[in-house]
């Protein structure tokens, strides 16, 4: 029965607990790690991506028309270098 | 129960006794239940626009308290084993302290006995303890418990029965422990 009694008063230990509040620094803990954490707004995102495109895009470009001249001047060459071998 | 607070601030003031008691509960540890509730409110505040009106408000964060603390644990578990191997670290004994843990919201004269609870609520798994810790320390009645922990009324009302019994065990065992001290 003591037992019993005992056990019973462990268990209805918490019955009347009132709520604690938390330290008075916690929001200001919170607020801080929401600025640290705070997520790159989508429209910078998305500026950043089309920037890198646009730059990728022009470097092709570049290249490419390189290449093109490089291959009329090559082209240029050999036409001139056999007109002048048959003396056309 | 239906209560969403317009801006986050209001939000904290409304829900911050909630996280921080919950919290309190699982980890039997003032600061650890106040990084437990800073974490909360951080991903409350990334995705309150995630929300969905299926569950209240006040449920949508008990369930992340819960997963929370029990991610807390999981983790200071883990660390602990982790200390077995290799050097001991104050966070060690913080561990073993978990049990010596007095609850500043509980009445001095109960103030030993709750201490006792503490110990042995640990010592329950998991759903037994969160069903114990909403219905008897957070006061919530049974249908409230069933939606948050999105189980039937029943397997509740079983689940706080079960971990009565379990404690009842447990205690019965300290009973002999406390009146050899006695």
């Amino acid at each position: 029965m003591e037992k019993e009694n005992w056990i019973n008063e462990i268990i209805d230990s918490t019955d009347q607990i009132v709520k604690v509040l938390p330290n008075d620094g916690l929001y200001a803990k919170i607020q801080s790690q929401m600025n640290l954490q705070n997520p790159v707004e989508t429209k910078w995102v998305w500026l950043a991506a089309a920037s890198m495109l646009l730059l990728v895009s022009i470097n092709i470009k570049v290249v490419f028309n390189e290449l093109k001249s490089e291959k009329k001047n090559q082209e240029k060459a050999l036409v001139a270098s056999i007109t002048d071998s048959y003396s056309f | 129960m239906n209560s969403n607070p317009e801006s986050f601030p209001e939000l904290y003031a409304q829900f911050k006794s909630l996280v921080y008691n919950v919290a309190l509960s699982y980890v039997q540890n003032r600061e650890d239940a106040e990084e437990i509730s800073q974490d909360v409110f951080v991903q409350l505040f990334q995705s309150i626009n995630d929300f969905k009106q299926e569950s209240t408000l006040k449920t949508w964060i008990y369930r992340i308290t819960i997963n929370k603390s029990l991610d807390f644990l999981k983790h200071k578990k883990s660390q602990k084993r982790f200390f077995i191997f290799g050097k001991r670290s104050e966070n060690e004994y913080e561990i073993q302290n978990i049990s010596t843990f007095e609850h500043p919201g509980i009445l001095l004269e109960n103030k030993e006995k709750s201490k006792i609870l503490f110990e042995v609520i640990n010592r329950l798994n998991e759903n037994q303890k969160t069903a114990f810790i909403l219905s008897k320390i957070d006061g919530l009645s049974n249908p409230e418990i069933s939606t948050i922990m999105e189980l039937s009324i029943s397997s509740v009302e079983s689940l706080i029965f079960r971990a009565k019994e379990n404690l009842k065990k447990k205690l019965g065992n300290k009973f002999e422990e406390y009146h050899k001290k006695k």
